[in-house]
């Protein structure tokens, strides 16, 4: 405090040591429970040497071998393809339209539109799971009305991403290109999505995320033991008699996820940019 | 501090400005921390799970999701859309309340 009151302009020294030890104390949970699924006993808590038990060396037990640990890791790896497959188009056309849309209205779909990014996922949960109980009974639930909970609030993070991209990009090109003789549909398709690409590319990681992350709204929607993912059979067995093999299986969903991410931040790199990079990154602490 | 006003009366008031965003971000801090936190209910299930820590999303999902009375789930839900939306309209008057000084 007091170096700080002679030079207020030096390094900081105090700021760096406790955004250090916020990110230790966020980190080592998750480092734990990496490391208890190479344990080789039973145990959660106690290590007994290193293997690779969990994941497919043991007959029954193992990610690989349990039927209930395997269809929950392919369930949840379908429905992020399915929202990732629908929201990213979905959220690129929509983020195009309210950027042009300077009309009647246009201020409160904005306000809409950011609604389901600050408000909690249980209001949202509810609110669908009584709507296909009551009103959309044809779908009812499970995976379909999974991967429509799941685009539905994601679809938010590709808007505010895209748009984000196309302030930056500005008119310009686009009506040069018109100005050039292109018809709405070349401009569109030749100007425009090559320059929306990274955008695109960052968005679709982030929804991709998301979705393996979800738990309230896919727990909400599902239907029974066979739309189980991931995270709701980590959720569900946590008070049972759990064993390593769930740290295996979170474990896997989380080298899948931060693969995709690191993936999409290296491709981006490279076509976009250190710039575009940057974004991706701000889309991955979303 | 003082000094530099004296000579200069007409440049921008830099602590007014400090101030200013100070008392926004302890005003709006809340709000940001509390929209998303009051849906949470998986944290004190997981690791309280003792009813005398019960929250209203406990209270959200054994209702409408677990038990029969989803009628129930649904007014507390709605209770609750309704009080995070009075928090997120402040924020958003106070925000563009923000940008608009900052535009003058």
């Amino acid at each position: 405090m007091l170096t700080w009151l002679r030079n207020p302009w030096g390094r900081p020294r105090f700021l760096p040591l406790v955004a250090g030890l916020y990110i230790l104390w966020s980190v080592v949970p998750v480092a734990i429970a990496i490391l208890f699924a190479f344990n080789a006993g039973r145990s959660r808590t106690t290590w007994q040497g290193f293997s690779f038990r969990w994941f497919w060396q043991d007959p029954d037990l193992s990610v690989f071998h349990d039927d209930a640990l395997q269809g929950a890791l392919k369930h949840t790896l379908v429905l992020a393809l399915i929202s990732v497959l629908i929201a990213t188009p979905l959220g690129v056309t929509l983020a195009l339209g309210l950027q042009r849309w300077r009309g009647h209205g246009s201020g409160t779909v904005n306000v809409l539109m950011l609604l389901p990014l600050v408000t909690p996922e249980i209001v949202m949960g509810v609110a669908l799971l009584l709507l296909f109980l009551q009103l959309f009974t044809a779908i009812g639930l499970g995976t379909p009305a999974q991967a429509i909970g799941q685009i539905t609030f994601s679809l938010s993070y590709v808007v505010v991403m895209v748009r984000g991209r196309l302030v930056s990009i500005g008119p310009e090109y686009e009506e040069a290109a018109a100005d050039l003789g292109a018809r709405p549909f070349d401009v569109l398709y030749r100007v425009l999505l090559p320059l929306l690409a990274p955008a695109i590319l960052a968005s679709a990681a982030v929804v991709f995320a998301l979705s393996i992350d979800d738990f309230v709204v896919t727990q909400y929607l599902s239907g029974d033991a066979s739309t189980t993912t991931v995270s709701m059979l980590l959720y569900s067995s946590a008070r049972g008699a759990p064993t390593p093999a769930l740290n295996a299986l979170a474990t896997i969903s989380l080298a899948i996820t931060l693969g995709t991410l690191a993936l999409v931040f290296i491709v981006y790199r490279r076509f976009a940019g250190a710039e575009g990079a940057e974004a991706v990154a701000a889309g991955l602490e979303v | 501090m003082g000094r530099g006003w004296y000579r200069d009366p007409w440049r921008r008031p830099r602590v007014l400005l400090a101030i200013t965003l100070a008392y926004l971000a302890w005003s709006l801090l809340p709000v940001l921390i509390a929209l998303p936190m009051f849906g949470d209910y998986y944290t004190q299930d997981l690791i309280s799970a003792s009813p005398r820590t019960n929250m209203i999303g406990n209270q959200i999902d054994e209702f409408a999701r677990q038990g029969s009375q989803k009628t129930v789930g649904a007014v507390l839900t709605m209770l609750l859309a309704l009080v995070l939306l009075v928090m997120m309209f402040y924020y958003l008057r106070t925000t563009r309340r923000a940008d608009l000084e900052r535009a003058r």
